[in-house]
C-alpha cells in the first residue's frame, strides 16, 4: 500500500493524496511547498546519471582545471591540488571542509544513489542496510557544494585573467559535467517513491 | 477529494507527527520516545528546542562573522612582500580593476548573503517570540531563501583554495591563505546548522492556537 496521508514538512498541513501520476507535483494549499513529486522514469534516469557521474568523477577532481604562465613558469590547479595547497598552508579545518563538501559527499552520494537504484531493480530493498543507506542519502543533500565550487572557478578566472596568461584545461569540462550529474540526481531520484517501495517490500 | 484538503487541519491537531527523514506520518504519543515506523529514526512533533538552538547558533555565527571579515582571507606575495586581503578589500580591489559583475557576485555571495542570512534568522526568531504578525507566507518564503542560499557563502573559501594552488611561483609570486578563511568556513557551517535547526512549522502553529 502506498502512503496516502501526507503532512507538509514546512507548515504541517494535513494533505490526502490517493495516487499521483508520474510527472505530477502536489503542492501544499497553505504554503505552496512541493509536498510530493512523482518523477518520470525515476530509476532508469537516476542510473544513467549515476554512471555518467562516476565515470567523470576522478578526471573532474584530479585533472587540472586551469593553468597559468608567468615569466616562463607554469602552474596548474585542480580541486585536489587546491585542497592540498590549503592543507600545506596549515588551514587544516578549511582543507577538511573542501574535502568533505566537494569530494567526499558527492562521491558517496553518487555511489549510494547507484546502489539504491540497483537495489530497487533487483528487489533487494527489504534489508536494513538499504534503509540506512537511503537515510544517509537524505542527509548528504545539505552538504554537497560542487556547484558553489563551479562559481568559485569562474570567480578565480576573472580575478587572474589580467594578471597572467591563463588557459583552461580539460578538467573544467569534466568538472562541469560532474556538477550537472550530481545536481541531476536531485531532479531524477524520487525519494517518496522509493520509501513507498521500501514499505511494500516488507517481508 | 478537494474538500478533504481544505479542512484547515494540521498533523499536530490530529495527533500525528511527521518523520523528518522519510516524511512518513506517524501516530505520536506524548511523553514517550517515538520512532518512525518506516525508517526507525526518532520523531518529534517539532524540532527539539528549535528556538533555543537556532538563537544560539545564530548568535555564534554573528560572532564568527567578525573575525571572518577582519582577518585576511589571503595574502598576495610578490618577492616575499605583500599585504593581506580581507573579503571586503578583495571586493574593493575588483571594483578598482573595473570588474563590476564579478565584484557584485563576490560581494553578494560572501558578504551580503551571510549577513542577510543571520539577520533573516534573527527577524524570524524575534517575530515568533514577539508575536508581531507579518504574513506567514512571506516569512515562509524568507525561510526558504535562507535555506537555499546557505551554502553559496562558501564561495570565497573555494576561490581562495583555487588561487592558492594556482599561483605558486616560489618567491616571485605567491598567494597564501590566511586565518580569515577558517573563521569564514566556521561561520558558514554555523549558519547552515542554524537554518537547519529552525522549524518552519512553528511559524504556522500560531494560527491553530
Amino acid at each position: 500500500m502506498n502512503q496516502t496521508q501526507y503532512a507538509c514538512n514546512e507548515c504541517d498541513y494535513l494533505i490526502y493524496l490517493d495516487a499521483l501520476e508520474e510527472g505530477h507535483v502536489a503542492c501544499c494549499p497553505r504554503c505552496h511547498h512541493h509536498v510530493v513529486e512523482r518523477k518520470l522514469n525515476s530509476i532508469n534516469r537516476t542510473l544513467a546519471v549515476c554512471f555518467a557521474g562516476l565515470i567523470i568523477f576522478f578526471p573532474a577532481i584530479l585533472q587540472p582545471l586551469m593553468s597559468m604562465r608567468i615569466l616562463g613558469l607554469d602552474s596548474s590547479a585542480s580541486l585536489f591540488t587546491g585542497m592540498k595547497a590549503i592543507w600545506q598552508n596549515d588551514l587544516h579545518f578549511v582543507a577538511a571542509c573542501i574535502f568533505f563538501f566537494c569530494i567526499f559527499t558527492p562521491i558517496t552520494k553518487l555511489i549510494s544513489a547507484l546502489i539504491i537504484c540497483l537495489g530497487v531493480k533487483a528487489k533487494k530493498i527489504h534489508h536494513a542496510w538499504f534503509k540506512q543507506l537511503f537515510m544517509y542519502y537524505h542527509k548528504a543533500d545539505t552538504w554537497e557544494m560542487l556547484e558553489v565550487f563551479m562559481i568559485g572557478i569562474l570567480v578565480s578566472i576573472f580575478k587572474l585573467k589580467d594578471l597572467a596568461d591563463l588557459s583552461l584545461n580539460i578538467g573544467i569540462i569534466c568538472f562541469a559535467v560532474l556538477v550537472l550529474c550530481v545536481n541531476a540526481l536531485k531532479i531524477t531520484l524520487d525519494k517518496a517513491m522509493i520509501w513507498d517501495e521500501i514499505d511494500n517490500a516488507k517481508p | 477529494m478537494q474538500n478533504r484538503n481544505v479542512n484547515g487541519l494540521t498533523a499536530k491537531d490530529q495527533g500525528l507527527a511527521l518523520c523528518m527523514v522519510c516524511h512518513q506520518l506517524a501516530n505520536y504519543k506524548s511523553g514517550e520516545n517515538n520512532f518512525c515506523p518506516r525508517c526507525e529514526s526518532p520523531i518529534r512533533m517539532r524540532f527539539k528546542d528549535s528556538l533555543q538552538r537556532c538563537w544560539a547558533l545564530t548568535i555564534c555565527s554573528l560572532i564568527a562573522f567578525i573575525p571572518a571579515n577582519a582577518y585576511p582571507i589571503m595574502t598576495f606575495l610578490t618577492f616575499g612582500k605583500g599585504q593581506g586581503d580581507t573579503i571586503l578589500s578583495g571586493i574593493f580591489a575588483l571594483i578598482k580593476f573595473e570588474m563590476y559583475p564579478i565584484a557584485a557576485i563576490v560581494f553578494i555571495a560572501s558578504f551580503v548573503v551571510p549577513l542577510a542570512k543571520i539577520i533573516g534568522l534573527l527577524v524570524l526568531l524575534i517575530s515568533l517570540q514577539s508575536r508581531k504578525t507579518f504574513s506567514k507566507q512571506k516569512r515562509t518564503k524568507m525561510y526558504r531563501w535562507i535555506e537555499f542560499f546557505g551554502k553559496w557563502s562558501m564561495l570565497d573559501v573555494f576561490v581562495v583554495a583555487l588561487l592558492v594552488s594556482l599561483v605558486e611561483f616560489g618567491t616571485i609570486l605567491e598567494i597564501v591563505a590566511g586565518p580569515g578563511a577558517t573563521a569564514f568556513g566556521i561561520m558558514v557551517i554555523l549558519t547552515i546548522f542554524a537554518a537547519n535547526s529552525f522549524d518552519p512549522r512553528l511559524l504556522w502553529d500560531e494560527e491553530s492556537n
